[in-house]
């Protein structure tokens, strides 16, 4: 019992630590581009920090999946 | 340079709208897949209910901050302070949706898991849906 816990918790961890690998991968990328595009166009300022919102959305998208997941295995199952 | 501030500050207005209409419709969704899914089981009702909402108000939070924050963005604003406020943004609404995932699996028992996470992700694809419906654009990036 004792062992199938561990194990549960070993899971969950790993569902949150990957997902933040995930999570900080796609974020540091799309924050480099967003400075790119602000050096060569510093008046598209503001529509950059519109399309940064949208795309941050569809790059957390899947490690917060990720995160509930582990916070259930974390809080309910183990 | 002024017609430019101008028109990034429209398109910012219109981004700001078409995101208020798709957190109404997937307010809209989620009371939907609520009421469907309790016709199953009240349990599998309020499930859906609160995994639809984890999504919801971190969201609402994030796109509140952000685009009103982008609303004030002038051109002569730094890029790296303009960054600095997106990561804030962006860890504050990771970190109420990680608390409200936690509150929820600590307080709420008993709970569906296939329920909730049903409908947390059927919520985030139908945003999905509704920013690609909302800027054509987008999908060509």
């Amino acid at each position: 019992m004792e062992l199938a816990s561990a194990i549960l918790y070993i899971a969950g961890a790993l569902m949150l630590g990957l997902g933040a690998v995930g999570a900080a991968i796609g974020v540091g990328i799309l924050g480099g581009k967003f400075l790119e595009g602000a050096a060569r166009q510093p008046e598209l300022i503001p529509m950059l920090r519109t399309q940064f919102f949208i795309v941050m959305g569809l790059v957390d998208a899947v490690p917060m999946i990720g995160v509930g997941l582990g916070m259930y295995v974390l809080f309910a199952v183990a | 340079m002024l017609k430019n501030s101008r028109s990034t500050r429209g398109h910012t207005q219109v981004v700001r709208q078409k995101t208020l209409l798709n957190i109404v419709y997937q307010l809209i969704a989620i009371g939907a897949i609520a009421l469907l899914v309790s016709l199953k089981s009240w349990e599998w009702g309020y499930s859906a209910l609160l995994g639809g909402l984890i999504y919801l108000i971190p969201y609402a939070y994030a796109a509140n901050r952000i685009l009103i924050d982008a609303a004030h963005t002038t051109a002569e604003q730094s890029a790296n302070r303009t960054l600095a406020d997106l990561y804030i943004g962006q860890i504050w609404k990771m970190v109420i949706g990680a608390l409200l995932f936690a509150l929820v699996f600590v307080l709420v028992k008993p709970l569906s898991p296939f329920s909730l996470f049903g409908t947390y992700i059927a919520v985030q694809a139908l945003g999905w849906y509704l920013q690609m419906r909302a800027d054509k654009r987008f999908i060509k990036l």
